[in-house]
């Protein structure tokens, strides 16, 4: 006879209701991502809530300093600063989170087929990945930007996020490493899976923790770079980028202030927000990693 | 075991230089247009002839094999030759020696301050974890990590040279006066302060946090504290001196890395070293300088790598030689 053992209802608590109270812990976190939606919207909407049209020029209004008509000023070609800050955050974003993907997707295959494969193949890898972290960044975009035939944001974001990618390699390569030889990974390769199967239903998803939070410290990485790039001459001149904005404002910084200070402060709360973020991310997501 | 560890570090090394400096030369040679075109200028009204830029590339050698360029080239650096400028035809290693002195004053100087400021901080987060101090702490340090360098530059340029007009706007002498130490002083105060500020000082509070973290856990700092000593003592003399030695090997290393953002603040601040050298190269598409400035800071980073390496290993009896 089977004798059932006295039943009591259990609460079941979602993986992510869980995560989610982790997050909510950090003050700073919240904050972040209070603004990072905010500036997301901006970015959305920034047509309909930008109080003049950007790209139209006013030869009558340059060089303006703030007043109640330009809350921000004016710039070089009689443009309001303010809707230039607005219609920036779309180009600023984009190329943030397209570099910040196409470096996770590099970063995480490398360092999953190297962590995975080890010997040669890691070896190589490696040595591969090391190349890119002895260049120091800024002399690596540079020269490779002035070896272009024409500068277009497009470019630039595929730069950025092909040059990125060496420290997640790191990082993945060695969650790989202690990953492979846990228990449920040798009992899959028992059962006859695939190293396909393995790498990705088995190993990576217990990896995930810190791909995500390094891809939203790119994030950040990767705005303020633009940014930097276009401050030195050396993003796309035509493009309507928060970077670009202070290329053209570092010229006359000497009398007109509010054109680099404006669209710089919007760079700052970007990165800061998703810094506090992915802080938070990684005490939710694996607190042992507070450590480092 | 340890000696063929460091023979095989330093000869991964080398290769690594070569393979460097190989990518590098191939990516110049990719460059639209002719070199000659770049050494000599292009003037629509003065055209070269087709005969003209025959000689010149004979002249240079540039009609010969990638591979033979590349050697003869490998062959004049490590004489120490990096050939002229082409711009204005002024031997490379003359225009490295004296922006390289220029820009490791500027990093050494930051620093020592970012050291100074950070170390403590780092290790008054760590002596109560999550604590109030702690998080604070660690808020200031994202601030300096998000904090776009250039900007900070430009706000305190603004302040403090624009408007209240205490300090030079950039340089590292005031043009037609005496070079004085105190003039040097005051053009280094604010890229030292902008670099100190952003990036490095809540590097090093970050990482002194952590060692000290792994240090204080250490049963001879349940032993330093069972005797009765002084909390004191034992955090700043028994547990920082243990939690010091990745600092200080970090902290080499780091040096290295601050040769990349020296581009960014020497622009700033318009500073004659190695950074503003090698953005003002790439904007007139003077290769000569570029690859000099490539050898250079690899051969820096490199050899500061190396030599962390090996020095973890003689610190360090956990280390494999792997």
């Amino acid at each position: 006879m089977v004798t059932h053992l006295p039943y009591k209802e259990v609460r079941v608590i979602h993986q992510l209701s869980v995560f989610w109270r982790r997050f909510k812990r950090s003050f700073t976190a919240e904050i972040g991502v209070f603004i990072i939606v905010g500036f997301f919207m901006m970015a959305i909407f920034g047509p309909q809530i930008s109080p003049h049209e950007y790209v139209k020029t006013n030869l009558n209004e340059q060089n303006r300093p703030p007043s109640p008509e330009h809350l921000f000023g004016t710039d070089g070609l009689g443009r309001d600063v303010l809707s230039g800050v607005i219609y920036g955050a779309r180009i600023s974003l984009f190329v943030g989170i397209s570099a910040a993907c196409i470096s996770t997707v590099i970063g995480t295959i490398v360092g999953a087929i190297s962590g995975y494969y080890g010997r040669i193949i890691d070896n190589l890898l490696m040595r591969f990945s090391d190349l890119f972290l002895v260049t120091p960044a800024y002399f690596l975009y540079i020269l490779l930007i002035a070896t272009l035939r024409t500068r277009s944001i497009l470019y630039i974001m595929v730069i950025l996020g092909v040059t990125m990618w060496p420290r997640l390699a790191r990082i993945v390569r060695a969650s790989f490493l202690s990953l492979k030889e846990t228990d449920f990974v040798k009992a899959a390769k028992t059962l006859g899976a695939s190293d396909r199967r393995i790498i990705f239903r088995h190993i990576l998803p217990n990896a995930m923790a810190p791909i995500i939070v390094t891809t939203t410290f790119n994030l950040a990485g990767a705005i303020l770079l633009e940014s930097s790039l276009g401050f030195l001459g050396f993003g796309d001149p035509t493009a309507y980028s928060w970077g670009s904005m202070l290329e053209r404002a570092s010229e006359v910084i000497r009398f007109a202030w509010w054109q680099a200070t404006f669209p710089g402060l919007a760079i700052f709360l970007t990165t800061l927000a998703l810094n506090f973020v992915g802080d938070g991310l990684r005490d939710a997501l694996d607190p042992r990693l507070r450590a480092l | 075991m340890r000696a063929t560890y460091i023979l095989r570090r330093i000869g991964s090394s080398i290769l690594l230089f070569l393979l460097n400096t190989i990518i590098f030369f191939i990516l110049i040679r990719m460059v639209p247009g002719d070199p000659i075109y770049a050494m000599y200028g292009y003037d629509p009204a003065i055209p070269f002839t087709k005969e003209d830029i025959e000689r010149l590339r004979h002249q240079y050698g540039l009609d010969q094999p990638l591979p033979i360029q590349y050697w003869a080239w490998l062959q004049s650096m490590l004489r120490g030759d990096f050939g002229y400028s082409y711009e204005t035809k002024i031997p490379v290693n003359e225009l490295l020696r004296n922006r390289l002195f220029n820009t490791l004053l500027l990093q050494s100087i930051a620093l020592f301050f970012s050291m100074l400021i950070g170390i403590p901080c780092g290790v008054i987060a760590a002596v109560k974890p999550h604590s109030k101090t702690d998080n604070i702490l660690g808020a200031f340090s994202i601030f300096g990590f998000s904090m776009p360098q250039f900007w900070f530059g430009i706000i305190l340029i603004l302040l403090f040279s624009v408007y209240l007009g205490w300090l030079p706007t950039g340089g590292l002498h005031t043009i037609g006066g005496e070079t004085t130490v105190i003039d040097t002083i005051r053009h280094l105060i604010l890229p030292v302060t902008t670099l100190s500020l952003t990036y490095a000082t809540a590097f090093m509070s970050r990482l002194t946090r952590s060692s000290m973290l792994e240090v204080l856990r250490e049963d001879y700092i349940l032993v330093a504290r069972a005797k009765g000593l002084n909390e004191k003592v034992v955090i700043w003399k028994h547990a920082l001196r243990n939690a010091l030695l990745p600092v200080v090997t970090v902290a080499g290393l780091y040096l290295a890395f601050m040769f990349s953002g020296s581009a960014i603040i020497e622009t700033v601040f318009a500073y004659p070293g190695v950074g503003y050298l090698m953005v003002n190269a790439a904007k007139h598409r003077d290769y000569a300088i570029l690859m000099g400035v490539n050898v250079l800071v690899a051969i820096v980073v490199i050899t500061s790598i190396v030599v962390t390496d090996i020095v973890y290993a003689f610190i360090d009896p956990k280390i494999r030689y792997t």
